[in-house]
Formats: structure tokens, C-alpha cells, sequence
């Protein structure tokens, strides 16, 4: 059997489950899903739905009980910590909090993934050079190389975590909330770059979210998730026009309410 | 009544080079005990961070261990810890007395306090550059030396200062053990010889030794908080 090529992640009935010490919850059910090679996917539902988790999982950052998840054609659930660190280079990762090294420079921020060492080889300090500033100016933020981040506005914090994130020049870029943490403008901003990393890098990306209209925005297919369950998967339209799991109705109907198309009642 | 106070003659030949002497002592202490025990706290701090549950190295067992060492040997009063490891000392160092004798149960106070203050600073850096670190590919140990302690670095000057100063106040005590230093000096020429000039003078030379260094751990730890 030949794999699809075009699945950059694929998601085949992967359970996750966090056990505490009097307690079990299964953050992520039965997740079976696949992104494609190129696209912007979304993950919608409210907090706690385990979006989070499930993006986590595809780095590694959690690891699944059950299940398999393919990045790029790799089986990543059974990977030690080197393979696994292998795998990391080739996600980007952005945050709703940005998680910039606020005791670094912006280039250094930038530069860091660059050195960190692969059996042992690193890139060298001019090619360093070189990428980092090609990134700066590609985010817009050449002037502030020598800046350190708590100097910068929310926009331009994402723009450095953006900038690091695709120092290692990865398959695909997670994004946790990326733009929860900005005004409306600055999101818009952000969601345009991150349009046109997609366009002209050909980078695919997945980006979670609680606010449906940035995935109007940029994203050609969403999954709709609750309760650690991925409901439905569909285009922003089709979820729009015709959602069919209560978790989509009820985000659908918030989104109308907040456009200003549909009131509240009480 | 006081009188016997100001009955005392400073003899300025024999004060001056036995103060002289008793600040290179004190300095020699001083140093050694901070370098040596803030380099072993460092790591011991690192360790002991690392190992909490859930943290780099998560090793809950290893880290009860360390901590049950490290809240053990704190709460000791140090001139009890000094007499307490005499044998350790003269195993090690060859003998009990001297100022060699006192650095050893110093460095390991200081090991043990300043492992607390690191694992302290270090327990408030933010989980998510440590999981930006993690999402790079880069190791634990990078995330470590790279991320973590460079976050935290104003607040560890600052600890640091505040452990010389509890270092000053051990390396008094090493006159006791013939270690010297300004302590020595004080109670030797001062309490003794009910001549408080004299023990006010190793109060002041203290002060501005322990000025200077706050001073300038507060400079320090200024300019690195300018930039974060
Ligand atoms: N490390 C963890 N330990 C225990 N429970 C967790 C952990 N991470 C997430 N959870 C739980 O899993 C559920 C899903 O969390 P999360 O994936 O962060 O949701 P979302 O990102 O959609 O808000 C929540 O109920 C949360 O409390
Ligand atoms: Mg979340």
C-alpha cells in the first residue's frame, strides 16, 4: 500500500490521557485526522477542549498512549529522545504568550534553534549570521535586532517568535493561540504573515484558536473539538452554513452574535 | 563605671599590621568560601531544581533525598557545624585549626545555602521558554545552561550577595578556630582588652566590605534587569 504523500501529519486514533493523583482525564479522544502538505488547518472549540494537547502531541511535547501520528511519513510515537528532538527541528512552534528569551537579544532569540547541535554539528557562525538576518528582515524587525524583547509591542514579540520559529526552516508551523494575546489589528497583522509564510514558503500550518473569524480568515479546512473530541471536520463555509455537532452550532452562533448579525437574548 | 573602657592604650605598631592581617585573612576566607561553595550550590541548586517532579530531569526520589541533606545541615548554628565536623576537617584539610581548617565547613554551608537560592530563582523562570527551548529540539541540558539560568541571572546576583553577607558572618566565627580574620581580630584586641575603638573599627572595615559588594551586586543586577 502506498501512502498518501500529500499528509504532512496524520493523526490515526491517538488517545491522550492525564492522570493525576486521584484523578484521570482523557484530554484527547480517539483523534483521527490529517493535515495536508501546504494547507492552513485550524483547530477551533472552547478552552480546555484539549486543542492544546493535540497540538502537542505532534511535536512531542506530550506523548500519546494510544494511537499513531505520521509527520511527514514518520511514525513519531515510538521515537527516543534523539529521534524525537530530530523531529522537533522540522516543527516550528509559536505560543500565545510568545515564550521569547526575554534575557536575549532579539538575533539571538533568533539565533538560538540555529545553535543547537546535530550529532554534534553545528551551523557555523556565518551562516548564522546570515539566516538570522534574513529572517529579521523577512518579519519586518531588521532595526530591532539589538533590542531585547520586553522593549517590543505584542505584534513585534510575535514577529520574533515567528522569526525563531522558522530559523530551522520547518515542515510545519504550530501555532498555540498565536494571536490571543493581541488587539485586534496586531492579530490581523500576524495572521498576514503567517498567510504569506504559507504562500511563499509553502510552509503548512496549524493554528489553534477559540475565535472562529480568524479561521474565515486563513484557514481552508478547521476541526471543530470538544470535550477532547474532534466533532466535525470541515471548510469554514460548510461549518458556517451547515454545522452539524452541538460544539460547532454553538461556536458558529457566538461568532454571529459577536459580527453583530445575530443579538443576545436573555 | 565605664571607665575601664577608656583606660585602654591603642597600640597603633602592634593594631596596624594585626589588622592588616586580620583583613587578608578575612578576604582569603571570604573568597575561597564563595567561589568554591557558590560554584557546588550552583550545581547542587541546579540538581536540586532539575530533579523536582516534573521539572528537566524529573527525579522526585533523587530530589527528597537531597532536599532532606540540604534542610538537615541548614538550620545548624555554624560555630556548632564547625566543632560538629572537626574529624571531616581533619581528614581533609590535615588539621582543625587555622584559616584552612575554618573554609572547609564554610564551603559546605554555603554549598548548602546557596543551592536553596538558586533552586529558588530558578523555580520562578516561566515554563514556556523552557517548552520553546523543548520545541527546537534543543536538549535538556542546553535548555538548562542556555535558557533557564540566563533568565534568572539578576535575581542570582542578587542571592549571591546575599550570601556573602552570611559568609562574612561565618568567617567571624573561624577565630574560634584559630582561623583569624576580622572577627579574631576584634574580640583578640577589642573584647578582650575593653577596647571598643577597636572592635568599631572591624565593625566599619565589615560595613564597607559588605557595602561595596551589595552595591554592587545591585549595579550588576540592575543593568542585566534592563535588558529583560
Ligand atoms: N499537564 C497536564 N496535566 C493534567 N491535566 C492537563 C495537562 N494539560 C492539560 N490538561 C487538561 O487537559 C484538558 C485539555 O487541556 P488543553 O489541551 O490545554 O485544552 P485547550 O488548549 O483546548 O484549552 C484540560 O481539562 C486540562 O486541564
Ligand atoms: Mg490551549
Amino acid at each position: 500500500m502506498k501512502k498518501p504523500k500529500n499528509n504532512i501529519v496524520e493523526f490515526k486514533n491517538v488517545n491522550k490521557e492525564f492522570k493525576t493523583k486521584n484523578s484521570k482525564h482523557l484530554a484527547v479522544k480517539n483523534a483521527t485526522f490529517s493535515v495536508k502538505q501546504g494547507e492552513i488547518f485550524g483547530i477551533v472549540g472552547r478552552s480546555g477542549a484539549g486543542k492544546s494537547t493535540l497540538i502537542r502531541l505532534i511535536n512531542g511535547l506530550e506523548k500519546a498512549d494510544s494511537g499513531k501520528i505520521l509527520v511527514d511519513g514518520h511514525n513519531i510515537t515510538n521515537l527516543n529522545y534523539k529521534g524525537l528532538k530530530n523531529v522537533r527541528r522540522n516543527i516550528g512552534f509559536i505560543f500565545q504568550h510568545f515564550n521569547l528569551f526575554n534575557s536575549k537579544t532579539v538575533y539571538k532569540n533568533v539565533e538560538y534553534p540555529l545553535k543547537i547541535s546535530v550529532n554534534g554539528v553545528k551551523m557555523s557562525p556565518d551562516n548564522r549570521r546570515l539566516v538570522v538576518s534574513k529572517l529579521l528582515e523577512y518579519v519586518g524587525l531588521e532595526k530591532y535586532a539589538n533590542f531585547h524583547p520586553n522593549s517590543l509591542s505584542g505584534g513585534q514579540k510575535q514577529r520574533v517568535g515567528i522569526a525563531r520559529a522558522l530559523a530551522l526552516n520547518p515542515k510545519v508551523l504550530l501555532a498555540d493561540e498565536a494571536t490571543s494575546a493581541l488587539d485586534p489589528e496586531t492579530t490581523v497583522e500576524i495572521l498576514r504573515l503567517l498567510k504569506k509564510i504559507n504562500r511563499e514558503l509553502g510552509l503548512t500550518i496549524i493554528l489553534i484558536t477559540h475565535t472562529i473569524s480568524i479561521v474565515r480568515l486563513i484557514c481552508q479546512r478547521v476541526a471543530v473539538m470538544s470535550e477532547g473530541q474532534i466533532q466535525e471536520i470541515e471548510t469554514f463555509k460548510k461549518i458556517f452554513s451547515d454545522p452539524k455537532s452541538q460544539a460547532a452550532k454553538s461556536l458558529v452562533s457566538t461568532f454571529r452574535i459577536l459580527e453583530g448579525t445575530k443579538t443576545i437574548d436573555v | 563605671m565605664f571607665n575601664i573602657f577608656w583606660q585602654a592604650k591603642t597600640n597603633w605598631d602592634i593594631i596596624t599590621p594585626a589588622l592588616f592581617k586580620a583583613i587578608s585573612e578575612t578576604l582569603y576566607m571570604v573568597s575561597i568560601t564563595l567561589g568554591l561553595g557558590g560554584l557546588c550550590g550552583m550545581f547542587l541548586g541546579c540538581v536540586l531544581w532539575s530533579t523536582r517532579k516534573g521539572s528537566l530531569f524529573s527525579q522526585p526520589v533523587v530530589y527528597k533525598i537531597l532536599e532532606f541533606i540540604v534542610n538537615l545541615i541548614r538550620p545548624i548554628p555554624f560555630i556548632i557545624f564547625l566543632s560538629a565536623v572537626q574529624p571531616a576537617t581533619i581528614a581533609i584539610v590535615g588539621t582543625s585549626l587555622g584559616t584552612n581548617a575554618a573554609i572547609f565547613p564554610m564551603v559546605i554551608f554555603c554549598t548548602m545555602a546557596t543551592s536553596r537560592i538558586v533552586e529558588q530563582s530558578l523555580i520562578n523562570v516561566d515554563y514556556g521558554v523552557i517548552e520553546a527551548s523543548f520545541a527546537m529540539g534543543a536538549s535538556r541540558l542546553k535548555t538548562l545552561f542556555e535558557v533557564v539560568i540566563p533568565e534568572v541571572l539578576p535575581p542570582l546576583v542578587l542571592g549571591y550577595a546575599f550570601i556573602f553577607i552570611g559568609i562574612m558572618d561565618m568567617s567571624a566565627m573561624a577565630g574560634t578556630i584559630g582561623g583569624g580574620g576580622l572577627g579574631d581580630f576584634a574580640i583578640q584586641y577589642g573584647y578582650n582588652k575593653f577596647n571598643p575603638l577597636i572592635t568599631w573599627i572591624s565593625v566599619a572595615i565589615i560595613l564597607v566590605i559588605v557595602q561595596f559588594i551589595q552595591q554592587f551586586a545591585n549595579f550588576i543586577a540592575k543593568k542585566l534587569l534592563a535588558r529583560n
